[in-house]
């Protein structure tokens, strides 16, 4: 990654989710607990597409400083994340402006079942089995409406950096795995992902007001996520393939590990957690190794 | 009963479009424009199938802005239809596969066929249909068709050099030509590790020399 693609695909991202963010919480109104368990006010209704919309615009960076300016919906079936993202930035608008829980769960689900099919379908059948593709497009949609609803409770009942801090911190984890699973571009938008709910991060710690329709910039975060996994799964030869399930249950297992009730499951997911860390942190070394590796060693390539 | 549920269904089904869109477009988008390597044959004009045991699909780019990089395809087929006498009516095509990308790196060959360069599992062949030979002078000609790489076909224009024609040991009719190729990779949509300007500056350079060393025999 070059200086110039790292202020576009992190700098700037991070840059525009936290000042966007913060610009919004300065807008007028009252701030009163909802219903939904989103902790928005239904005082300021017209705050709360904007989360989504701040974060495809934070993506829209790191997809350019990573892809170039390309077409919205290119026949590279991998270079489909702005699509995605825009996508996701619709539906997490409609559905943060609803502000429903049920009809938020149901649009996550129908939009990754209908990002599987997006990524997935263009793969020729030796490599993508119809019976595989029903699976994963199932699993796509159960996976985003499932955590969807876990990272907005959490929201609601954690301190507000704690969510944003999770979503950064699965995505830069998740990184190192996707570099070594050989997907060098996936990793860099994963870290692009990071630094968009970094910039959240900093805005919730800056400011202490709630700020209304964050649920909808986790679905635009967990939209990019599961393409980034299902672009490694599908089109790449995966050597770690199994990093690649534990990573999207990663940020069920922070928030449910470290803020759950239960204590059993608070420990097992703990431990859950911990793997991650220790899986990422291998995965990174290993990469590491092998892309500083001397031109006679047999690991060296570079790029 | 809040005004926002009474709009829930409608918005969901709005949903529902979108994302029952995009995966329609993702199964039933349009196909790449055929870019068939079949040729129709001139009637005069002899017909070389490849033989790419001795033929050689070679590409060349910049690595970091410093040094040029050099590449094969093993694996490659293709056939053409020529008469230098009858040039005009010649017809060039040929097809490789991605996968057998070759840089003397096992490692770097896995990640070239990846999303992140080929993406040989979408886009399993490179291939190439003359639409056109124009004469420069004694064996130059101007070969103009079209590539596709990455599901787009573009038009591109080669430099033609016919190296003539012979007999192999075994008495077989044969020629030979070599088809020098100048592209930009990001006109194809391949853009990683492209410098912002689309320069040779950046990890990868911008411009991609393809250079398609025939020898065929006559069918």
């Amino acid at each position: 990654m070059t200086p110039q693609q790292a202020i576009l695909a992190i700098l700037i991202p991070g840059v525009v989710s936290a000042t966007a963010l913060v610009a919004l919480s300065f807008l007028p109104g009252r701030d009163r607990p909802a219903e939904d368990g989103e902790g928005a006010s239904r005082d300021r209704i017209f705050v709360r597409p904007w989360p989504a919309i701040v974060a495809v615009a934070a993506f829209f960076f790191a997809d350019l400083g990573l892809n170039q300016w390309h077409d919205l919906w290119p026949k590279d079936a991998t270079q489909r994340f702005l699509a995605v993202g825009v996508a996701a930035a619709l539906i997490g608008a409609l559905h943060s402006l609803a502000g429903r829980v049920t009809l938020t769960v149901m649009l996550r689900v129908v939009l990754g079942a209908g990002l599987a099919l997006g990524v997935l379908v263009p793969l020729p059948e030796m490599y993508m089995p119809r019976g595989l593709l029903i699976v994963l497009t199932g699993a796509s949609g159960l996976w985003l409406g499932a955590t969807g609803a876990v990272l907005d409770g959490a929201g609601s009942r954690l301190p507000r950096a704690a969510v944003p801090l999770v979503l950064a911190a699965t995505a830069i984890i998740a990184a190192p795995g996707i570099f070594k699973s050989g997907y060098a571009g996936g990793a860099q938008l994963a870290v692009g992902l990071g630094a968009l709910a970094g910039g959240a991060f900093v805005a919730a710690v800056l400011r202490r007001r709630t700020l209304p329709g964050l649920s909808g910039l986790h679905t635009v975060w967990l939209a990019v996520f599961a393409t980034i996994l299902l672009v490694t799964y599908g089109y790449q030869e995966v050597p770690a393939w199994w990093a690649l399930p534990i990573m999207a249950v990663a940020p069920l297992g922070v928030v449910a590990g470290l803020f759950g009730k239960h204590r059993l499951l608070r420990v097992v997911l703990a431990g859950l957690v911990s793997a991650v860390i220790v899986v990422g942190a291998t995965l990174a070394v290993v990469a590491s190794a092998s892309n500083n590796a001397a031109p006679e060693e047999e690991s060296y390539y570079g790029y | 009963m809040s005004r926002t549920l009474t709009h829930a269904p409608l918005i969901a089904a709005s949903a529902a479009v979108l994302i029952g869109s995009v995966g329609l477009l993702a199964g039933f988008a349009p196909a790449p424009v055929d870019a068939s390597t079949q040729l129709q044959a001139p009637a005069n004009a002899a017909s070389y199938k490849v033989d790419s045991v001795h033929s050689t699909v070679l590409f060349r780019i910049r690595h970091m802005g410093v040094a040029n990089f050099y590449g094969v395809f093993t694996d490659f087929s293709g056939e053409f239809t020529f008469d230098p006498e009858d040039h005009a009516a010649g017809a060039f095509g040929f097809e490789v596969r991605t996968a057998s990308v070759d840089t003397r790196n096992a490692d770097r060959d896995d990640h070239l066929r990846t999303a992140d360069f080929f993406n040989s599992r979408q886009f399993p062949t490179i291939s190439f249909a003359s639409t056109g030979v124009e004469h420069v002078e004694g064996d130059l000609y101007t070969l103009t068709g079209n590539l596709t790489l990455q599901g787009e076909t573009r038009p591109v224009s080669a430099e033609l050099e016919w190296m003539g024609t012979g007999k192999n040991p075994q008495g077989k009719a044969i020629a030979g030509y070599e088809a020098r190729f100048q592209i930009k990779r990001s006109d194809f949509g391949m853009t990683k590790y492209l410098a912002a300007d689309g320069s040779e500056s950046g990890g990868l350079g911008n411009i991609v020399k393809l250079i398609v060393a025939v020898e065929a025999i006559r069918e």
